[in-house]
């Protein structure tokens, strides 16, 4: 079970990398490289950017996907913690 | 496209001018932090999740705990950048309590002394050479900091 949910934990973090990499591209060609960097450094000002901007970019669907992503990351994190403290690591 | 960095554009301005963008990251970032201080998983940063290697603003959560508490060794171990962000965080905050007049007129003068000083280029740039070093040269000690707390 664990293991399940570490692999899912994984494929969850690639997608997660996968959405936040093609919204900071977006933001690198909409509003700079000086906002890229910043977009680069920190992770929810990228993602605040992706929903602002969602409709007018047309990535709504690519911020849905990585809002579901993120939301289900928590989920299987939180399972692991859970699932560890109850049978060991 | 080929695109340069302008040191001289202001950048914290651009973001104080845009008060939704401003009221969003105000709440994001008291999110974020009220959920690491209860312990509770916060925002993950997507590139360590995925592969373990920290991003040039890995730590700068928890170092930003570690000022407050006024543990500054601990601050300095975590992101030696986290004190620039605090004071951002501090500007846009004042800024939305101000009015409609007065924000205009504050959000030019940050741009100003942003022109004048270039100092939020100059400092994201360092905080990149910053992350190349922890990265290249002090990998294992900081890998092992941001991945294992």
């Amino acid at each position: 079970m664990d293991t399940i949910l570490s692999l899912l934990n994984v494929l969850l973090s690639l997608g997660s990398l996968a959405c936040a990499i093609m919204v900071v591209i977006k933001l690198f060609q909409e509003k700079g490289v000086a906002h890229g960097i910043l977009g680069v450094i920190c992770g929810l000002y990228t993602f605040i950017w992706g929903w602002m901007n969602a409709n007018r970019l047309n990535i709504r669907n690519l911020m849905l996907i990585w809002t579901a992503i993120f939301v289900l990351n928590l989920i299987v994190g939180v399972s692991i913690g859970a699932f560890t403290a109850s049978f060991g690591p | 496209m080929r695109q340069q960095i302008k040191l001289d554009t202001p950048i914290l301005a651009a973001l104080l001018g845009e008060r939704k963008m401003s009221v969003a990251i105000t709440l994001a970032l008291g999110a974020h932090g009220a959920a690491l201080a209860l312990g509770w998983p916060g925002f993950d940063c997507p590139l360590r999740a995925a592969t373990g290697v920290p991003c040039p603003g890995c730590g700068l959560s928890r170092a930003g705990q570690a000022m407050l508490q006024g543990q500054w060794a601990t601050m300095a171990q975590y992101h030696l950048f986290a004190p620039f962000f605090a004071i951002a965080f501090i500007l846009i905050a004042v800024s939305l309590t101000l009015p409609a007049r007065l924000h205009g007129q504050f959000v030019g003068a940050v741009a100003r002394f942003e022109r004048q000083t270039r100092l939020v280029a100059i400092t994201l740039i360092l905080l990149v050479m910053y992350w190349l070093v922890r990265l290249l040269w002090l990998r294992e000690s900081f890998v092992n900091l941001i991945v294992s707390s």
